[in-house]
């Protein structure tokens, strides 16, 4: 029985971290900018969200869009998946995917110019395990910027990653 | 022709990096074989996680029976028990070879440009033959005989 539990929990952590990693990439491309850069950084990415998901530490993964020509205010948009770890408190194991979530974020927030950059940010609980190739940061502010919530866009087991978008207002 | 087929289970399984790790593990490749296949890591992962490499395989083809493989999701992955990731009886990236990943039309310029200097790596869109790839795959493979895989399968 207990090995049963830890499957179906490491199988919701894979599940979850893998389709959030995809669905950004999805809104990099489909947000008109390149992917390359985190194409190159997937590894790290994944073991990060991963081991952070599977101690319970991410709190949400963060996707910054900014401008580097703007030197007086380069943020352009932001996209937060964030975790929450009783989305199912009674989690079957099933493992779902919305890629309509993903598709309507991308319609109503539009493309960005390609001259626009980007980074990933994982904000997690204090004391979480390091992993390499993450540093620390400190988010831009979202002054100035309304949250759009979308919805929830992938589940497994009693996680849910929920997606929420960042205009100018 | 020899066909060698294996099925890795995936997500949820494995994560897509770990997955292209195995199938690296699998095909035995060592030194400058492996720090090619290790320097695309990032757009295999990408077109493992879009399970593109559910039903169209990865192949390699090379020296000895060609090898495809194919990556589980879901239940399949769930379900897998390991029989069907029996390592490789030869090395496909020894000698001459070249590695084909499937892609649909819409990832395909980012991943072609991904493997642009992963000598013997190409990327063939979703429904094209690996032979169609491997006759593009230039000098390293140009005095080799160029085999109509699809045409054998199908006699």
């Amino acid at each position: 029985m207990t090995s049963v539990v830890v499957n179906v929990h490491t199988h919701a952590v894979t599940h979850v971290a893998s389709n959030v990693l995809r669905s950004i990439r999805q809104i990099i491309k489909g947000c008109g900018l390149s992917t390359a850069k985190m194409v190159d950084q997937w590894a790290v990415l994944e073991a990060g969200v991963a081991t952070w998901l599977e101690s319970g530490d991410l709190e949400a993964l963060i996707l910054e869009v900014y401008d580097p020509s703007d030197r007086v205010d380069d943020r352009r948009g932001r996209f937060d998946f964030t975790i929450d770890y009783a989305y199912y408190r009674d989690g079957d194991g099933e493992l779902w995917l919305d890629p309509e979530t993903v598709r309507r974020t991308i319609l109503k927030n539009g493309s960005y110019p390609s001259a626009c950059d980007y980074r990933l940010v994982a904000t997690t609980q204090p004391g979480r395990p390091n992993v390499e190739g993450w540093s620390t940061t400190t988010l831009r502010s979202t002054a100035d910027f309304e949250r759009h919530t979308v919805g929830t866009a992938v589940g497994g087991g009693s996680l849910g990653a929920s997606l929420a978008y960042y205009r100018r207002s | 022709m020899t066909v060698h087929a294996r099925r890795i289970a995936s997500v949820p399984r494995r994560g897509p990096i770990d997955t292209w790790r195995s199938i690296c593990n699998l095909l035995g490749a060592e030194a400058d074989a492996r720090a090619e296949l290790d320097g695309i890591a990032g757009i295999a992962a990408v077109l493992i996680a879009e399970e593109y490499t559910r039903d169209e395989p990865i192949t390699v083809s090379g020296i000895g029976p060609q090898v495809r493989i194919y990556t589980l999701h879901g239940d399949q992955a769930i379900d897998a028990d390991g029989s069907e990731e029996l390592p490789l009886s030869h090395a496909p990236t020894a000698g001459s070879w070249v590695l084909s990943l499937p892609c649909a039309e819409d990832d395909f310029d980012d991943a072609e440009a991904a493997v642009a200097a992963a000598l013997h790596v190409k990327v063939r869109a979703l429904g094209q033959t690996a032979s169609a790839t491997k006759a593009a795959a230039g000098a390293s493979l140009a005095r080799r005989p160029l085999i109509d895989l699809a045409a054998m399968e199908r006699s």
